[in-house]
C-alpha cells in the first residue's frame, strides 16, 4: 500500500517538474519590453514612427559640398587616407550644413567619416539639426569617441625589470561611425525619418575639433544569422589550421587611455604570468565598465579555415548578470552571436567559447593573412531595462519631492497630511510606475534566467509602492524607506549599465582542439602563492619605478595614493629625468608626522609633495624649508596659477612652497525643483536668506553655507595685512559671524548631512560646494542627469552694483627642504618649477582621469591645465570666473588655533545659546593670545 | 622552563649581598644568566625606560622637533599648571573618564568572566571570543560614528525620530552635553580587553579542591564561594587586571578623537593625551608635550599604587 502511494506521488512530482521547466525554457526567449515613451526623446520618437518603410537607400555627400556658417573655423583640406577633401573643422565653433535629398518617404540612418585630433582624450561633441531643427532630444549632442594608443612601439620597462604602464597618446584614425547613442541606450543607429525631396542637415558644433570626410545616408543591417553566414562561406578553401593566440594587454588601438594593460597575478594560469616583476597580462576590468568602449588587436591567419574563438577571462563585478561585448572582425559583426557574446558572472576564471544555445561551438572562417579584432563593450538586451529603471526612477524621485515638500523628510507620524487631495494624480502616478516596474521585473528575469538579484529589488520597491496605494495613510509613513527604495533603484541602474569584463586572451582555435583550462591546479595555485608570499618580504612597495644610487639625484617624497603616484613617477622618468639628466627617488608616505621625523633626524628629503596648506610656513620659520623666493624665475613661475594659491606660503617675506592642487566651491542646484517651486538661483544674500526661507517652506534645505564666504563678502578677513592679529572681532566679521550664527539658529539649515545623497533625492536641491562635486554628480548620479546645474556663488552688492562672489579655497602645495647641498637645491627647484608647470599639470590629470575614471578629474592649481581637462565649454567658463573670486585664508604660525576656536564660537552660539557678538570676541581673544606667544617663540617683532 | 626563569630573576640579586667587585664581575660569573636575560632587557631599555627618560629630560626644553632643543628649566611645567585653561578641561575629563570607565569596566570584566566561567568549555571559548572582539577591532570605532551622526539620517537620530522623541536631529558628537558620555559608552563597550581575559585565565587557574574544601568548611552559597575562595585565590590577576584598567583609562584618546574629532567641539571630549598630542603634533611644541606627558606618567603611577594598596587591604 505503502509502495504504491509513494509510487503516485513521485509520478506526480515528476509531472509537475516538467511543465515547470518548460515554462522557464519559454520565458527567457518570449519576454520583450517597450522603451518608456518620454517626451521630446528619441523613445517617443521611435514610438510615433513605428512601422514605417526603411527604403533601401546609399548615398554619400562628400565634406567639399558643405556649407559651414559664418561663425565656423573651418577649412578644406587633403588628408592622408581620405580620398575627398576634408573639412577640417576647429573647436566647436558655428555649424555645417548640406544639403540631402532622399528618393521616399522612410526612416533612414546616418553615417559620418571623421578623424580626431587635437589630442585631448575627450569625446567630440556636435549636434544635429534636421531642416533647423533637432527631430529629438538625444540629437542635441552625439559624441564621437577619439582614438586612443600608446605612445611607444615597445613597454618600457624600469630599471628593477618592472613594466611601467605605457603613455597613451590620441591617434588620428579615419572611422566611419554611425549616428548613434554613445551610451548605448537604443543599441541601433537612430531612425530619422525624412519625406521624399530635399532637406537640410546641419552639424552643430559643440566642443573638440572634427575632420569630416562625409556623410553618408544608408541603411543599417543587422548581422546574418549564423546558418546564412555558414551557408555564405562554406565553399571557401580550408586548411588545416593551428592555434592563433591573441594576449588582451596587447591591443594596438582603444577608445579610452582607460583600457591600459594590468598585471594580475591571483591565478595560475594567467597568460603570461611573472610573480615576481610586474608583467602586464590582463586588460580591462572595471576600467572597461561603459558601454561603446572598444579594444582592437592585429593578428595573422598562416592558413585559412574554420577556427573557435575562446576567450579567456573574470566577471565577478555584475552578480548574476551577464557582461556583453561585441566582436567586429575586420570592422564586421560576422553572425549574430558576435553581436552579443555574453560573459558570465563567476568570481573563478573562466574561458568562453562562442557558440550557439546547445553548446555547440560556432566557427568563424579566416583567410590567410592579417586581420584586425575589435571587441566592445555593447550593452545589449540590458539597455532597454536600463532606460525604463531611469525613468522610472525620474518619476519617482518627482513624486517623492513633491510629497516631502509637503510632509517633510521627517514627517510627523500622526498627522494626516491629506496628500491625495493636495496632489490629486498622485495614487494613479504611484500605481502605473509600480506596474511599469513589474513588467520591468519580469524582463530583467527573463533576461538573466533568475539569476540577477536586480529583478528582485525592482519588485520589492513595485511591493512597497502598491502597499502606499493601497493605504494611502501610510504614505508620509513609509517616506524613510521610499528614499531609500529609490536609492537602491539608482543604484541598480549603475551596477546593471556597468558591464565590467577582465580579459586574458583570446585564443582562435581548430574546430576540434580542445577547451583551454580556465583555472590552475591546485599543486600551480600552491607553488604561486607559495612564491608571492616569499617575494612579498624582499619586494620594496615603497619607492616607485627606478631606483637610482649614482649621480646627480633627488628623493621626492609624495603623500598621493598608490595610483596617483606610480603616474607621477612614470612621468618623471619618461620627461624629467630624460629632460634634466637628474635622477628622483620617489618614495609614498602616508601622513606628514613622518616629514617632522625626518626632518628631525636629518633625513628629509629634497621635495615634498601634496603636503598641506599650512605646513609651508610651519616648517619654513622653523627653518626646515628653503625659501624659494631667491630664485631668479620665481616671479615667473607664480604667473601660473591665481594670486590667491600663493598667498598661504607667504611668510615675513619669504615664500616657503608652490601650489599643486586649488580647490573652492561653486552652486550645484537642482534645475527641476527651483522651475517647480519658480525660483531663481540667488545671486545677492538677499536672495539667499528669501531662498532659504522658501526652500524652508517647503521642507527642503540650503546646504554648504560657510562662514568664510560671508566674512570675505562682507569685506572681513581673517588677519591683519601684518598678519600680527587675527581680525575676526572686526565690525565686518562680527557682522558676519552673527549672520552665519542666524542662518542655523533662525533658519535652522541643517548643520551635518551628505550633500551628494541629499541632492540626489531632491531634500537639498542647492548647495555652495567644491567645484570637483561636479565629477562624483557626473559618475555617481545618472538617474538626475541634465536635472542640476552650476552656477557663481552668490555675493554682496557694492555701491557701483559690483557683486562680490569671494569665497574660501584651499590649496595643497610642494616645498623644497633644506639640505645645504647647493646642486640638489637647484635640481629640487628645477623639479617644482617643471611639475607644477602646465605641461606636466596637464599631463598628470589627464593620466590620472584616465586611470580612475572622469570621478577624478584632478583640480590643478595650474590655471592653464585646468583649461585642458575635459570641462564642458560651458562649464569651465563658470568655473574660471569663479576662480577669480577665490581668496585662500593665509597660513601663519599658530594657525591651527584659529579654525577650532571659530568653530567653538559657533557651537557655543548654536548649541549653549551665547550671544554672537559675545561669544567670537572671546574667542578671538583667545585666538590673539597664541598668535602672540607664537610670534614670541620666533622672536618676530 | 619555569626553573629557568627562575634562576635567571634570582642570580641579579645575588652581587647585592657580596657588595664587592662590581657588575663586570657579576657578568662574568653568571654570563649564563645575563645572556639569557639579555635579549629582553635590552629592549626594554631601549623602548621602555630610555624614551621615559628621554621625555623626561625634555620636558625641561623648549623642543619645536624641527630645530635643536633649547634649556627653559621649569617653564613648561609653570605654563602646564598656571597658565593652561585647557590643560585643565583635559584633566578634568580624564578624571571623569577615569573615574567611570575605571571601576564600572573592571567590574564588568570580572562579573562577565565569571559568568562565562560557569559554560561549557565550547561556548566558553567562543564566548570569550565575542566578548573579546570589541578591543581587537578598536578601528571599529567608525560605526558608532554612523550610530551617532548628528545627520538627520543617522542611525539614532532616524530611530528616535520614527519612534516620534525627537523632531530635529541631535547633534550627538558634536554638543557638549551628550558627546562625553558617548565616548564613555562606546569605551565601556570596547572596553573587556586584555582585563578580561587575564581574568578569564585567573578564574581558570583557581585550584578545584579548594571548593571541597571550603564546603567542608562550611560555606554555603555561590557569593561566599566567590568572596572567600575564588577572588583571595585569583589576587594576582585581580591586581594587573587593575592596573591595565587603569592605565588604559587614563589614556583614552584615539576613541574620543574619532567619534568628536580633534579638537573636539569646545574641548567637551578632550583628554590629558589628547592634549599632548596637541602640542606634540600639531603644535609642534614637543616639550610641553613632554612635560605633559611626565605629570600623567607620575599620576598613572600614583593611581595605580593606590590602587594596589586598596586591593591588599581588602583581600584577605
Amino acid at each position: 500500500m505503502r509502495k504504491v502511494a509513494a509510487i503516485f506521488i513521485a509520478i506526480i512530482m515528476l509531472l509537475q517538474i516538467v511543465p515547470v521547466s518548460a515554462i522557464a525554457a519559454e520565458g527567457s526567449v518570449s519576454e520583450t519590453l517597450d522603451y518608456i515613451s518620454v517626451e521630446g526623446s528619441y523613445s517617443e520618437y521611435m514610438q510615433n514612427n513605428k512601422g514605417k518603410n526603411k527604403p533601401d537607400y546609399d548615398k554619400i555627400y562628400p565634406a567639399e559640398n558643405a556649407v559651414p556658417s559664418e561663425d565656423a573655423d573651418t577649412e578644406l583640406k587633403d588628408y592622408e587616407g581620405a580620398e575627398n577633401k576634408v573639412l577640417e573643422w576647429k573647436e566647436g565653433t558655428g555649424s555645417v550644413t548640406w544639403t540631402i535629398e532622399v528618393p521616399e518617404d522612410g526612416l533612414y540612418n546616418f553615417k559620418i567619416k571623421h578623424i580626431g585630433g587635437g589630442g585631448r582624450f575627450v569625446d567630440v561633441e556636435r549636434g544635429i539639426k534636421i531642416d533647423g531643427e533637432y527631430p529629438f532630444d538625444e540629437l542635441e549632442v552625439i559624441a564621437f569617441s577619439k582614438v586612443v594608443k600608446d605612445k611607444y612601439e615597445e613597454i618600457k620597462t624600469d630599471n628593477q625589470g618592472n613594466q611601467l604602464r605605457p603613455t597613451q597618446v590620441e591617434v588620428g584614425v579615419w572611422q566611419e561611425v554611425w549616428v548613434t547613442d554613445n551610451t548605448g541606450t537604443f543599441g541601433k543607429p537612430y531612425d530619422i525619418y525624412l519625406t521624399a525631396g530635399t532637406h537640410t542637415f546641419e552639424l552643430v558644433g559643440i566642443s573638440e575639433d572634427l575632420n569630416i570626410e562625409y556623410i553618408r545616408i544608408a541603411q543599417y543591417k543587422a548581422a546574418p544569422s549564423y546558418e546564412d553566414y555558414y551557408a555564405a562561406n562554406k565553399d571557401k578553401p580550408a586548411g588545416e589550421v593551428k592555434e592563433i593566440v591573441i594576449q588582451a594587454e596587447s591591443s594596438i588601438l582603444r577608445s579610452s587611455p582607460m583600457l591600459y594593460p594590468q598585471y594580475n597575478t591571483n591565478n595560475a594560469n594567467n597568460e603570461p604570468l611573472n610573480a615576481e616583476l610586474t608583467q602586464f597580462n590582463v586588460v580591462g576590468g572595471y576600467n572597461w565598465r561603459n558601454n561603446g568602449q572598444w579594444l582592437e588587436y592585429n593578428f595573422n591567419v598562416e592558413t585559412s579555415g574554420w577556427y573557435k574563438m575562446a576567450f579567456r577571462y573574470t566577471q565577478d563585478f555584475l552578480m548574476g548578470i551577464p557582461s556583453t561585448r561585441r566582436v567586429e572582425i575586420d570592422g564586421e559583426v560576422l553572425f549574430d552571436e558576435l553581436d552579443n557574446i555574453e560573459f558570465d558572472y563567476s568570481t573563478d576564471w573562466q574561458v568562453q567559447v562562442v557558440s550557439d544555445e546547445s553548446g555547440e561551438a560556432l566557427l568563424i572562417y579566416l583567410e590567410e593573412g592579417e586581420h584586425t579584432l575589435r571587441m566592445t563593450n555593447h550593452l545589449g538586451d540590458t539597455a532597454v531595462a536600463l532606460y525604463n529603471i531611469q525613468q522610472i526612477t525620474r518619476e519617482l524621485l518627482g513624486v517623492y519631492s513633491e510629497i516631502i515638500m509637503i510632509t517633510s523628510a521627517t514627517p510627523d507620524l500622526y498627522r494626516d497630511y491629506q496628500l491625495t487631495i493636495r496632489i490629486p494624480d498622485l495614487l494613479e502616478r504611484l500605481e502605473s510606475n509600480a506596474n511599469k516596474l513589474y513588467d520591468l521585473a519580469k524582463y530583467v528575469r527573463s533576461m538573466t534566467a533568475g539569476r540577477a538579484s536586480e529583478a528582485h529589488t525592482i519588485e520589492r520597491v513595485a511591493d512597497q509602492i502598491m502597499e502606499m496605494v493601497k493605504d494611502e495613510l501610510s504614505i508620509s509613513k513609509k517616506l524613510t524607506s521610499f528614499n531609500s527604495s529609490l536609492s537602491s533603484l539608482s543604484s541598480s541602474v549603475m551596477s546593471m549599465s556597468e558591464q565590467s569584463l577582465l580579459l586574458d586572451y583570446i585564443k582562435l582555435l581548430p574546430a576540434d582542439a580542445p577547451t583551454p583550462k580556465a583555472k590552475a591546479n591546485f599543486w600551480d595555485s600552491l607553488k604561486l602563492t607559495l612564491k608571492k608570499f616569499i617575494l612579498s618580504f624582499l619586494k620594496d612597495y615603497t619607492s616607485v619605478g627606478n631606483v637610482y644610487n649614482g649621480g646627480e639625484s633627488i628623493d621626492v617624497w609624495v603623500l598621493l595614493g598608490q595610483e596617483q603616484a606610480n603616474t607621477v613617477k612614470s612621468i618623471i622618468d619618461d620627461s624629467f629625468t630624460a629632460e634634466y639628466q637628474v635622477n628622483v627617488n620617489m618614495n609614498i608616505v602616508t601622513s606628514e608626522s613622518v616629514l617632522l621625523y625626518s626632518v628631525a633626524a636629518g633625513n628629509s628629503p629634497d621635495v615634498a609633495v601634496s603636503v598641506s596648506k599650512t605646513l609651508p610656513v610651519d616648517y619654513g620659520l622653523r627653518g626646515a624649508l628653503v625659501d624659494i623666493k631667491q630664485f631668479d624665475d620665481y616671479e615667473e613661475v607664480t604667473k601660473r596659477f591665481m594670486p590667491s594659491a600663493m598667498t598661504p606660503f607667504e611668510y615675513l617675506g619669504k615664500v616657503y612652497g608652490l601650489p599643486m592642487t586649488q580647490s573652492f566651491s561653486m552652486i550645484f542646484y537642482r534645475t527641476d525643483i527651483f522651475a517647480e517651486l519658480g525660483l531663481e538661483v540667488p545671486q545677492t544674500w538677499e536672495e539667499v536668506y528669501s531662498c532659504v526661507y522658501k526652500l524652508q517652506e517647503n521642507n527642503l534645505a540650503f546646504g554648504g553655507l560657510t562662514f568664510e564666504t560671508l566674512l570675505f563678502q562682507h569685506g572681513g578677513q581673517y588677519y591683519s595685512d601684518d598678519k600680527s592679529e587675527c581680525l575676526l572681532d572686526s565690525p565686518e566679521a562680527i557682522e558676519a559671524f552673527t549672520e552665519y550664527c542666524k542662518l542655523y539658529t533662525h533658519y535652522g539649515v541643517p548643520t551635518e548631512y551628505n550633500f551628494l545623497t541629499r541632492f540626489r533625492m531632491g531634500e537639498m536641491p542647492i548647495g555652495i560646494v567644491d567645484y570637483l562635486t561636479y565629477n562624483s554628480l557626473v559618475v555617481t548620479a545618472p538617474e538626475i542627469k541634465g536635472l542640476w546645474d552650476v552656477a557663481l556663488v552668490p555675493g554682496t552688492v557694492d555701491e557701483d552694483g559690483n557683486i562680490n562672489r569671494a569665497v574660501a579655497g584651499e590649496v595643497t602645495s610642494v616645498v623644497m627642504f633644506k639640505t645645504g647641498d647647493e646642486t640638489s637645491e637647484k635640481n629640487s627647484w628645477e623639479f617644482m618649477k617643471w611639475f607644477t608647470s602646465t605641461e606636466i599639470q596637464t599631463r598628470y590629470g589627464m593620466e590620472i582621469e584616465a586611470v580612475l575614471g572622469a570621478g577624478a578629474r584632478y583640480g590643478s592649481a595650474n590655471v592653464e591645465a585646468v583649461n585642458n581637462f575635459a570641462w564642458q565649454a560651458k562649464i569651465i567658463d563658470v568655473i574660471r570666473e569663479q576662480w577669480d573670486h577665490v581668496q585662500v585664508i593665509p597660513a601663519i604660525p599658530g594657525s591651527y588655533i584659529v579654525g577650532r576656536n571659530v568653530d567653538n564660537a559657533f557651537r557655543e552660539v548654536y548649541e549653549l545659546g551665547e550671544v554672537p557678538r559675545a561669544s567670537i570676541i572671546k574667542y578671538v581673544n583667545i585666538i590673539n593670545e597664541e598668535i602672540a606667544r607664537k610670534r614670541k617663540e620666533f622672536n618676530i617683532e | 622552563m619555569s626553573e629557568l626563569s627562575a634562576k635567571a630573576v634570582q642570580t641579579p640579586v645575588k652581587p647585592k649581598k657580596k657588595k664587592k667587585g662590581g657588575l663586570i664581575r657579576d657578568i662574568k660569573e653568571n654570563t649564563s644568566s645575563y645572556v639569557m636575560m639579555a635579549p629582553f632587557m635590552i629592549l626594554f631599555l631601549v623602548f621602555i625606560v630610555l624614551p621615559v627618560l628621554v621625555s623626561v629630560v625634555l620636558s625641561f626644553f623648549y623642543y619645536n622637533i624641527i630645530s635643536p632643543p633649547t634649556w627653559v628649566g621649569w617653564d613648561n611645567f609653570k605654563r602646564l599648571f598656571l597658565d593652561d585653561d585647557i590643560f585643565m578641561i583635559g584633566v578634568k575629563n580624564t578624571l571623569i573618564f577615569a573615574i567611570i570607565t575605571g571601576p564600572v569596566s573592571y567590574f564588568m570584566c570580572l562579573i562577565f568572566a565569571w559568568l562565562i566561567n560557569e559554560l561549557g568549555p565550547k561556548l566558553r571559548t567562543a564566548a570569550t571570543f565575542m566578548f573579546y572582539i570589541p578591543s581587537m577591532c578598536g578601528s571599529l570605532v567608525f560605526i558608532f560614528q554612523y550610530i551617532f551622526s548628528g545627520d538627520s539620517y543617522g542611525i539614532l537620530n532616524s530611530v528616535l525620530t520614527q519612534l516620534g522623541l525627537i523632531d530635529s536631529p541631535v547633534l550627538w558628537l558634536k554638543d557638549p552635553t551628550y558627546m562625553l558620555w558617548i565616548i564613555i559608552f562606546v569605551q565601556l563597550w570596547m572596553s573587556l580587553g586584555t582585563g578580561f581575559l587575564v581574568f578569564i585565565a585567573g578564574l581558570q587557574g583557581v585550584d578545584r579542591e579548594l571548593y571541597e574544601a571550603a564546603a567542608i568548611d562550611g560555606i554555603k552559597n555561590r557569593w561566599q564561594e566567590l568572596g572567600y575562595v575564588t577572588l583571595p585565590s585569583m589576587k594576582p590577576q585581580l591586581k594587573l587586571g587593575a592596573i591595565l584598567q587603569i592605565t588604559g583609562a587614563f589614556a583614552v584618546s584615539d576613541i574620543a578623537a574619532n567619534l568628536a574629532g580633534f579638537p573636539s567641539p569646545l574641548y567637551a571630549a578632550h583628554t590629558v593625551v589628547l592634549h599632548m598630542q596637541d602640542y606634540g603634533t600639531a603644535r609642534y611644541e614637543m616639550g610641553y608635550a613632554m612635560a605633559i606627558a611626565v605629570v600623567l606618567f607620575a599620576f598613572t603611577v600614583l593611581t595605580s599604587r593606590l590602587i594596589l594598596r586598596l586591593l591588599k587591604e581588602k583581600t584577605y
